[in-house]
């Protein structure tokens, strides 16, 4: 079943194409990798589907209803969450203030103590149980980007979107990463994640898309992805 | 977190008593106290909730507003037009409403930009408001001022009473719900917040109007302390800039800072307008400097380094 | 309406633009490059007023040749503030936003530090002189010969700082601070000379505009705020950070506020701020801005 819907969307900044229409979906319970050369319109795709950049054209879908054009926090509500590439953490907030502050948005009828042992809940998913009461700005870069995937995932979405998490983790984290990756499918959600890590896509995606310049040029499994000339060639190529 | 069981109880024990008697006393005050002590204390209701209204928005949003002096301006001149066409406590919520509606419109034309702008946009307000008034006043009614209705300072103390626990009780009550968490978020990454569920727009609208409601109304008050109001007096950039120097003070993210620095402020107020009435301007611009550059985190700050 | 009214109302506004550009100019050099938004701008100017009234009404020293002296007076005062106020607000602050933020309180402490002072100095009375007040007849109407040579120097300093940031070696280094300050300090440029010299040049600029003000109205210690939020809304109409757009942007203003003062003097002010509210509302970037 499709989960996200993406025809045609296009976005230009002045002259220069982003994101030169391109077409995609995902299927629910999946986890797709979107890889591609840097510049390719990754983040923007990204930015495109979460509502903070808002199309040139095209349509985005989401669980079949036209999103496309909405402002974040409505598509926050309907289930799309996401982390950021640049780490946007509420820095003078502690761990679970971060936590909070989306879980409170999200189920409305929280109380404080429900409210604070179910965000608990979302820290010891990523592992940063224990740290609860610490400013997010002190935080190591590999746990904030911890702590954005806690915080995304306190919206009780239905999709996540992870921009790069794993970028600047070193081998130990990656794998711990991988795991928090696949437990998180587990659980139901839909995961589109831009990675520059390659054992991470290689390891759990059970699809690939490729980006080039703003289009898609490639998608299907990992291994058959990999493989492709045209994929070997940007890569490799000027 | 906001449990409360049976020990924490008995340790808030003492505060609650504390803050019986304080109710008590305020509460029946005009009976026994001199009509000039009344209107010190009305004052510094006055500032209080200017100040503590201020914060509310500015503080942890990182917005800074130089409107006060606008909102509370346009409380004054609701008070002098619609003084004599309703009760008091009607006049007050007029003042409040007109001041409300104000921080509406602006907030909904400058609070969609960058901060920068918003400031921008707060700064001249006043300044603007200042010279329509007068330009209105000057070409349609021929007058540059008005008279106002004068009333006992015994209804002014009562008023600003009710609405000082009224804007206590906002503060109190915004301060332990998620919009808490919402205007922090806002400060700190307007766009993850966004991302996270929080209506970014009509939170900053929706409490930065509500910050002027109670300037407004405290105008509207304080307008009946003086019998003739012109726009200079009434639009007096001071008027903006006190409660920024109070909270500023006192600890920009502390209620309870910003209730000690307006009230240490007003009182510093009161002594250097009878010791130095020429210098008060200036000593109030060197500590607002002087705390910036500092004591960032005001008085509250200081306090929890030396508990270090 | 005849020809020399038009004459009149351009040349009426241009003086006035000058003035504004002028004042535009020198904020934009503090928010542009120092990143202070400093709404103590206008008392700078009013001290620049008062410092000539003063130098010509007790020692006689003629408003022209006074430039000379309050100019650079005003420079290093400012110089200083920028060295032991600003510097420290910006080691203080966690993010350049906090900075931002604090550096437009302090200076809106700055701003009643001033104004106190100078009412202290000169009290609140309106002051004013005579100067170079004698008509001088151009295009057919006449004008007040300070209100031209008024026009000459505000487009002279304005002609003079162009031709500093395009040729000299500090000129082009401000011109780096201003479009990326990270790089231009790995390039080399003192850095903090540089944001002190700009938040300097921007006090000069208001200080030199002060004097011309002087020469041509009367002045109170409160004359300061509309001219800060006049040169404010000049700068975002040009684009904030924008040099040469905050020029253009108090040329528009004057030019505007001279046709409207032609119906109602009071509203010019009103006429500035529906500006800025369009502004906002439809191009917040300016014209000049991206």
């Amino acid at each position: 079943m499709r989960i996200l819907e993406v025809a045609g969307i296009k976005k230009s900044f002045g002259g220069l194409a982003a994101v030169a229409g391109v077409d995609f979906h995902i299927d629910r319970g999946e986890v797709a990798g979107l890889i591609g050369p840097n510049g390719a319109g990754k983040t923007t795709l990204f930015n495109l589907i979460s509502g903070a950049v808002t199309p040139t054209s095209g349509k985005i879908k989401f669980k079949g209803k036209d999103i496309t054009g909405l402002k974040p926090n409505k598509i926050c509500r309907q289930g799309i969450a996401r982390t950021f590439q640049l780490v946007k953490l509420f820095g003078d907030m502690t761990v679970i203030e971060n936590v909070l502050l989306a879980y409170r948005f999200r189920a409305q009828k929280s109380t404080g103590n429900e409210a604070f042992s179910r965000c608990q809940e979302m820290l010891d998913i990523v592992g940063l149980l224990g740290l609860e009461l610490i400013p997010a700005r002190e935080l190591t870069i590999a746990k904030q980007k911890q702590l954005e995937i806690a915080r995304a995932l306190a919206t009780m979405p239905e999709m996540l979107l992870l921009d790069e998490v794993m970028a600047g983790l070193n081998p130990s984290e990656v794998t711990k990463a991988i795991e928090i990756i696949k437990n998180i499918q587990a659980t139901g959600i839909t995961i589109l994640m831009v990675e520059h890590v390659m054992k991470a896509i290689m390891e759990i995606s059970d699809r690939v898309i490729v980006f080039h310049n703003g289009e898609k040029i490639a998608e299907g499994k990992p291994a058959h992805v990999v493989a492709d000339e045209t994929v070997i060639q940007i890569y490799l190529g000027g | 977190m906001d449990n409360l069981n049976k020990g924490s109880f008995l340790k808030y024990f003492p505060v609650i008593f504390a803050l019986l008697i304080i109710s008590v006393l305020a509460a029946t005050c005009p009976l026994y106290l001199a009509p000039f002590t009344i209107i010190s204390v009305t004052n510094i209701f006055i500032y209080v909730v200017i100040t503590l209204s201020w914060a509310l928005f500015s503080g942890p949003t990182r917005y800074i507003s130089i409107a006060t002096a606008a909102f509370f301006g346009m409380g004054i001149y609701t008070s002098a037009l619609a003084g004599e066409l309703m009760p008091f406590p009607l006049v007050v919520c007029l003042g409040g409403f007109v001041s409300f509606i104000l921080a509406l419109l602006v907030g909904m034309s400058t609070l969609r930009l960058k901060g920068m702008y918003f400031t921008i946009f707060t700064f001249g307000l006043s300044e603007l408001i200042r010279h329509t008034v007068l330009w209105w006043e000057v070409t349609r009614t021929g007058t540059v001022g008005r008279w106002v209705v004068s009333v006992d300072h015994t209804p002014v103390y009562y008023t600003m009473l009710i609405i000082l626990i009224v804007t206590l009780a906002v503060c109190y009550g915004i301060g332990r719900s998620r919009y808490w968490l919402a205007l922090q978020s806002i400060g700190q990454s307007e766009e993850a917040a966004d991302h996270m569920g929080v209506n970014v727009t009509a939170v900053k609208i929706g409490v930065f109007a509500v910050s002027a409601f109670f300037a407004g109304a405290t105008g509207a008050t304080m307008a009946t302390r003086w019998t003739y109001i012109d726009p200079s007096i009434a639009f007096n950039p001071l008027f903006s800039f006190m409660p920024i120097l109070m909270a500023t003070f006192g600890g920009i993210n502390s209620i309870t800072g910003q209730i000690v620095g307006a009230v240490a402020l007003t009182l510093l107020a009161d002594l250097l307008l009878t010791e130095f009435p020429y210098y008060y301007m200036l000593i109030y611009g060197v500590i607002l400097v002087m705390v910036i550059l500092f004591l960032p985190n005001g008085i509250t700050g200081l306090a929890k380094y030396v508990k270090k | 309406m005849s020809f020399t009214f038009y004459v009149d109302v351009v040349i009426g506004g241009l003086i006035l633009g000058g003035l504004y550009a002028l004042t535009a100019v020198g904020l934009s050099l503090q928010y542009g490059v120092a990143r202070v938004l400093n709404v103590s701008h206008g008392e700078f100017i009013m001290l620049g007023a008062f410092a000539t009234y003063s130098l010509y009404t007790m020692l006689g020293i003629s408003p022209l040749l006074s430039l000379v002296i309050t100019g650079p007076v005003i420079f290093a005062a400012a110089f200083l503030i920028h060295r032991t106020m600003f510097q420290r607000i910006r080691k203080t602050s966690p993010s350049e936003a906090a900075f931002e933020g604090n550096s437009l309180l302090a200076s809106f402490g700055l701003l009643f530090i001033i104004q106190n002072m100078a009412l202290l100095a000169w009290g609140s009375d309106i002051r004013g002189y005579h100067y170079m007040s004698q008509s001088i007849n151009l295009f057919g109407t006449s004008y007040a010969l300070n209100r031209l040579i008024a026009l000459f120097l505000a487009l002279g300093t304005g002609i003079t700082f162009y031709l500093f940031l395009i040729y000299t070696r500090m000129g082009k280094a401000i011109r780096a601070a201003a479009q990326d300050r990270d790089t231009a300090q790995l390039m080399g440029v003192n850095i903090h000379k540089v944001l002190g010299l700009c938040f300097g040049l921007g006090a000069f600029m208001a200080a030199v505009a002060g004097s011309l003000i002087s020469m041509m109205f009367e002045i109170t210690p409160t004359i300061g705020m509309p001219y800060t939020i006049i040169a404010i809304i000049a700068v975002v109409l040009g684009g904030l950070g924008n040099i040469l757009g905050s020029l253009i942007g108090g040329l528009i203003l004057g030019l505007v506020g001279n046709i409207v003062m032609c119906f109602s003097p009071a509203l010019s002010l009103v006429a500035y701020y529906l500006i800025f509210i369009l502004l906002i509302l439809l191009k917040p970037s300016g014209i000049m801005g991206k």
